[in-house]
């Protein structure tokens, strides 16, 4: 278990209080933030780059706050992967092995075994700079998972490499997890690959992490309007509690009028009267079909499409509501989109789940 | 298109004028000597003495800055230290001065209480061949630290953030990744402080002086021999010079033609 308590940080502008975070052993954990969070510092501090000011680093309850980087049993692997372009591959993964005194006869099984894992056997005697992307990728990770270390920390580790290479490295990330099962600290500002990858994910926002949970969670239940801004969500707006029972929270807004949602743990504590800020993710809403009966309808809102966009994998439709100046942006697969005939100018209307709307308190 | 053809037209002859001009200056040396005596003047003990006093004294030299200037420049390029742009710029004045200015330093830091307790009880300096060390180790200590911490400025962090956390000391990461990663760098910063130490007149004319056979380098051997209207000797030992400059400068371009790329 890696524990992190109360951690205070200032290194020139940049400034982090109060900051927790508890990793149980076995368990994939993405830091999730814009660039410029100070992400990259987060991590240099808890492989011990820098001191602290406050707090504590916890690994397995040994304090390990004041120890040396070299001392603490934590791998770290930059966002340019640090390589060694001096040595072949084979002497980068046994790097590791000679600082704790292993001879390298001893190191290059373990090697063997890791560059067999890796699908990098062929590579051991080339030099990073006659390697790929993704292969450089590869190597870093079984350099840094070959020491077997507590914690693993990747810095934006794909953010380097191409979007079909990159998506071919999280699968692999992934499968790596499974089979080795190391404890990870991931950080990254893409918000696909924090879900594909993390059992846990923390949304660190303006110096502060905002939201903790698994995946589903974060992802269609954000708690403030800044991180649901981050998160993707392009469908915001301000309302009113109106009514408020044990299944059910009405929300009025202005130009909408009376939105629906499920009353639940997350938003137990909000009453009748408060102002607050929903939203729904552009895919989760659905066009009605004219024959839909009106009492299978939940939360209908009329209007017009008034602009389509076709990109790769779906269309973007945006949806003027009524007479208002307001609008839905939404995102159907082309399947959808032929099935339904859209056309601009086209009337419909759209319905909003009841489950995936959001609320946070203003 | 007619403008961008005449601009890089003047450009070029401007260089060809200017190394056309070296050339002129480097053969009109050949114009005035006569190659009957050069001969002669090659196997002289004088000339053979400024040569093996000024491989050694320069070689000497290389090996003291080296030790002192890759430490020195690492600090100036990874470490906060109080007052690091003050030193960094004092580091630079003794390339700004003139080498007289530094040997009459030395020679007045000699006179001093301190100075003439290090003459008698450490090491004699004045009119001695550590004093041409001494001074010419000034002069190029500055030198070497701007050439390589110029380098430890391009090396990435993160190499010695990886090999940290691998297990490595700040020491051994700095022995294991940040000197292999710099071996160009120092060679260069060597062979550079070798060509600068060899040919070094100023500052070491003054403390060392110039006593045949004891402390007469290449540099002061052409002045002495230029003094007493000596072309053929002066023409040997500019060439002396030429040549070890030369080769200097084909290593150091091979060497920085074959840079390490980093992350």
């Amino acid at each position: 278990m890696i524990e992190i308590e109360s951690l205070g940080l200032k290194l020139g502008e940049f400034t982090l209080t109060d900051f927790n975070l508890k990793i149980k052993d076995g368990e994939y954990y993405v830091l999730l933030g814009p660039s410029g969070v100070g992400k990259t510092i987060l991590l240099e501090t808890i492989a011990g780059f820098h001191k602290l000011r406050w707090g504590r680093i916890l690994i397995n309850g040994t304090d390990v706050t004041h120890m040396p980087p070299e001392k603490r049993d934590i791998a770290f692997v930059p966002q340019t992967l640090g390589l060694f372009p001096h040595l072949t591959v084979e002497e980068n993964i046994i790097f590791g092995a000679k600082a704790k005194h292993i001879k390298v006869k001893d190191a290059l099984p373990d090697a063997k075994r890791f560059s067999g894992i890796m699908g990098i056997s062929s590579l051991m005697k080339r030099f990073p700079h006659e390697l790929s992307g993704g292969e450089r990728q590869r190597i870093a990770l079984a350099r840094a998972l070959i020491i077997k270390p507590k914690l693993l920390l990747l810095d934006e580790p794909l953010s380097s490499v191409d979007p079909p290479v990159r998506n071919q490295l999280q699968y692999f990330i992934k499968e790596l997890h499974g089979t080795l099962g190391f404890t990870s600290l991931h950080v990254t500002h893409d918000f696909q690959e924090a879900f594909l990858l993390g059992d846990v994910v923390s949304l660190l926002l303006n110096g502060k992490i905002q939201q903790t949970g698994k995946k589903n969670e974060i992802y269609f239940h954000p708690r403030t309007r800044d991180a649901a801004e981050f998160l993707g969500f392009r469908n915001i707006f301000q309302g009113e509690v109106i009514k408020a029972d044990e299944t059910k929270l009405c929300l009025m807004t202005e130009g909408i009028g009376n939105i629906w949602i499920e009353r639940n743990f997350r938003n137990s504590e909000i009453t009748v009267g408060e102002r607050v800020f929903w939203g729904i993710r552009p895919e989760e809403i659905r066009i009605l079909r004219g024959d839909t009966k009106s009492e299978e309808r939940n939360n209908p809102v009329s209007g017009k499409i008034i602009n389509l966009f076709e990109k790769a994998f779906s269309h973007t439709l945006i949806f003027k509501i009524g007479a208002t100046d307001n609008h839905f942006e939404i995102e159907i697969p082309h399947m959808a989109y032929r099935k339904l005939q859209i056309t601009t100018g086209m009337a419909a209307t759209v319905e909003l789940s009841v489950e995936r709307i959001w609320v946070a308190r203003k | 298109m007619k403008g961008e053809r005449g601009f890089n037209f003047s450009i070029s002859v401007l260089v060809v004028l200017v190394v056309g001009f070296y050339i002129l200056l480097f053969l009109s040396s050949f114009a005035i000597v006569s190659f009957g005596e050069i001969k002669t003047a090659l196997f002289t003990p004088d000339i053979r003495f400024a040569v093996k006093l000024s491989i050694v004294t320069a070689a000497a030299v290389t090996v003291i800055s080296i030790f002192i200037s890759v430490p020195s420049a690492y600090a100036l390029s990874r470490l906060n230290i109080p007052l690091k742009g003050v030193l960094d710029t004092f580091i630079d004045i003794p390339i700004a001065l003139s080498p007289v200015a530094i040997g009459a330093m030395v020679l007045m830091f000699l006179n001093t209480h301190t100075g003439r307790w290090v003459e008698e009880n450490v090491l004699q300096f004045l009119f001695e061949i550590p004093g041409i060390i001494l001074v010419q180790a000034i002069i190029v200590i500055p030198l070497s630290i701007r050439i390589l911490k110029s380098h430890f400025d391009t090396v990435p962090e993160s190499y010695e953030l990886v090999a940290r956390s691998l297990g490595y000391s700040r020491t051994a990461s700095f022995i294991y990744v940040v000197l292999p990663l710099s071996r160009n760098a120092i060679l260069a910063a060597m062979l550079t402080s070798f060509a600068k130490a060899l040919g070094e007149f100023g500052a070491t004319v003054t403390v060392a002086g110039a006593i045949s056979n004891k402390t007469q380098t290449l540099p002061i051997s052409i002045f002495l021999s230029l003094s007493n209207a000596d072309l053929n000797m002066t023409f040997v030992l500019i060439m002396f010079l030429v040549f070890i400059a030369l080769l200097n400068m084909v290593l150091i371009r091979a060497l920085v033609g074959k840079g390490i790329k980093y992350d």
